[in-house]
């Protein structure tokens, strides 16, 4: 199938937890510089996947192991070096700066840095970010989209300081476009792209099928849990699974140029 | 050129910080001569340095040499210990509560080492009594004792306010009320079963004092505070990623439970100490990683260094207050900082209201 070793396999994942079952029998692998979008509704486990899959759950039956190496017995350092995620919102009882909190990015495996590159490495991700014209104001006072920048820009500070001690990265994504205008919605997924072009592999939960449709080369459904489909966004977006999935009659539609399926809202 | 990483207001952070350490040192410094200077019998800060330097060989300094060793120094040394592990408890409690309002004595860590502190004064001699050991309890029993209370009232805060990672502030402040109550209603009882001497050690406890500083005292308090004070800057890094959620701090790589333990064992053990040697003395470690953050900010590998100089400075300088104020009396020590921290608590929290909910 693919000519490089998968980047993280995850294979027979089950969470329970207070009697509930939030993920089971999850199976897949995670190849450098693919896109995976998962989808589904309210509640199908997509956030607790996400925690699986990062190791920051551990699951009560399956594995998840990063190169070949189960993830219960890779310490946390070598963690951090080997994924990093995006969180859904952060907020913060301090009042650091834009600044610092996107260097905390480098605070964990970015010991070995000299100076110069931290800073170059700061300097790149907060551009990227688009946040430089931020960088000395307080984290608190800005906007929920500037924050989830911020956010973006510590991450990409991780990666950096990441590639420097291990090769192979997985990016995880919950919900990065939440909050952002149209602009920058497509600037982190531009900048998620380049990310790709490195080889990093990335998964991403996103609500916006449209956006999944446009960026990912897989969407994964989950539902109840399970995953229920999986395939190329034209292949996954078809009216009939989309009325099961969600629960609504919204059409399927193809854009001219390359087929790429769309969805459009309905009134009931 | 405007550095647009850092902003125009902290132009060069290394040279502010140099700047920042020298000044809080140089309090430290200033506010030591004053404590050892200021008295019933006053010595100007030249004849200090004339004591240190030549000692007692000078007998016309012998009156001086007497009041400055044996009283003042001593007293002055656990004042800057003290209030240095109190400040830096109280920075190492908020950045682990992710909330600036934890402090030992507010939420019932103080209490909880004054209640075994307590139990040690009246009931010591008894049990020693009772297993038929020969008396008296060594002084070290205190501390340790107090360590114990302190270690008990920090995890049992931790549990009780800390639900999947995130630690709710009004169940904290409320299980700290909760927490103080009990630990005072238990030292109440304690106070049926003492006799006078034991009564007035109690009292003394409760409000805190550096009245009865001996160089015994600062031997034991030294080797628990001064490693805690030397260990607490390696938490700085992790510190400042579980400001984002602990979840976030592992995904960036801290050993998050094993951090956890650590802060909350360093903070019994300075907390322990400090109210072993001064007793329950409260607010240092609200007001003083509060008036910092408002200077260098947030960030821990600045601020819990910084808050040991400033916390020393401050407790030393209350208790030059408390020397003063009721001369020839001394006020206990936790009614000065009392009077100066509750007004800051009061405006930390209306503040907080108005930019965050709690």
């Amino acid at each position: 199938m693919s000519e490089a070793a998968p980047l993280l396999t995850a294979s027979g994942l089950a969470f329970a937890t207070g009697g509930r079952t939030l993920v089971e029998g999850v199976s897949l692998d995670v190849e450098p510089g693919s896109l995976q979008v998962i989808i589904g509704p309210n509640g199908a486990g997509k956030s607790t996947l996400l925690r699986l899959l990062c190791g920051e759950l551990a699951p009560t039956a399956g594995t998840v192991a990063y190169g070949g190496t189960p993830v219960p017995t890779i310490p946390p350092w070598r963690l951090a070096a080997l994924r990093a995620v995006l969180p859904q919102t952060t907020r913060l009882a301090f009042p650091f700066s834009v600044s610092d909190v996107a260097r905390i990015g480098l605070d964990g495996i970015g010991r070995g840095l000299t100076r110069r590159d931290r800073e170059a490495i700061l300097a790149d991700a907060l551009g990227r970010a688009d946040i430089l014209h931020l960088a000395g104001r307080a984290y608190q006072s800005l906007s929920g989209g500037e924050q989830a920048r911020v956010q973006f820009a510590r991450v990409l500070c991780q990666l950096a300081a990441g590639r420097t001690i291990a090769t192979g990265q997985v990016l995880f994504l919950d919900e990065p476009t939440a909050s952002l205008d149209l602009r920058h919605q497509s600037a982190i997924l531009e900048a998620v792209d380049g990310l790709r072009g490195r080889g990093v592999g990335v998964v991403a939960i996103l609500h916006d099928l449209n956006l999944a449709a446009a960026y990912a080369d897989t969407l994964l459904v989950l539902s109840e849990g399970r995953l229920v489909a999986r395939g190329t966004p034209s292949a996954i977006l078809r009216d009939d699974l989309i009325a099961e999935v969600f629960q609504v009659n919204w059409p399927v539609g193809r854009v001219p140029e390359g087929g790429r399926p769309f969805i459009l809202p309905r009134r009931l | 050129m405007a550095d647009p990483v850092h902003g125009d207001r902290l132009a060069d952070p290394r040279r502010r910080d140099v700047a920042v350490f020298a000044g809080l040192a140089i309090l430290v410094l200033a506010v030591s001569l004053l404590s050892v200077g200021v008295g019933a019998i006053p010595i100007a800060p030249a004849r200090i340095l004339d004591v240190m330097m030549r000692g007692g060989a000078d007998p016309g300094l012998a009156r001086d040499s007497l009041v400055i060793l044996n009283i003042r120094l001593p007293r002055t040394l656990l004042g800057l210990m003290v209030g240095a592990g109190l400040a830096v408890s109280g920075a190492l409690m908020q950045g682990l509560f992710r909330n600036p309002l934890a402090d030992p004595a507010l939420v019932g860590v103080s209490a909880g080492a004054g209640l075994a502190a307590a139990c040690i004064i009246v009931l010591g001699d008894r049990l020693l009594v009772a297993f038929g050991l020969p008396g008296p309890l060594p002084y070290a029993v205190l501390p340790a004792a107090a360590f114990c209370g302190g270690l008990t009232a920090t995890l049992g805060l931790y549990l009780v306010a800390t639900r999947s990672g995130r630690t709710s502030v009004a169940t904290m402040l409320l299980a700290g009320i909760a927490l103080g109550a009990l630990s005072g209603a238990m030292t109440g009882l304690l106070v049926y079963a003492s006799d006078d001497r034991q009564l007035r050690d109690l009292t003394f406890w409760s409000l805190g004092s550096l009245g009865g500083s001996t160089w015994t005292k600062v031997a034991a308090t030294a080797p628990a505070i001064l490693p805690v004070l030397i260990a607490v800057p390696f938490l700085g890094r992790g510190l400042n990623a579980l400001v984002l959620g602990e979840a976030e701090a592992f995904h960036l790589g801290i050993p998050v439970e094993r951090l956890k333990r650590a802060a909350i064992l360093l903070v019994a053990i300075a907390v322990g100490a400090g109210v072993a040697a001064a007793g329950v003395i409260g607010f240092v470690g609200l007001v003083v990683p509060h008036t910092l953050r408002l200077m260098i900010g947030p960030e821990h590998r600045r601020l819990l260094p910084a808050s040991a100089l400033l916390g020393g400075t401050l407790l030393v300088l209350a208790d030059v207050a408390a020397r003063l104020v009721v001369a020839p009396a001394e006020l206990p020590i936790g009614i000065v900082t009392a009077l100066v921290g509750a007004p800051v608590f009061l405006w930390l929290l209306l503040a907080r209201t108005r930019t965050l909910d709690v």
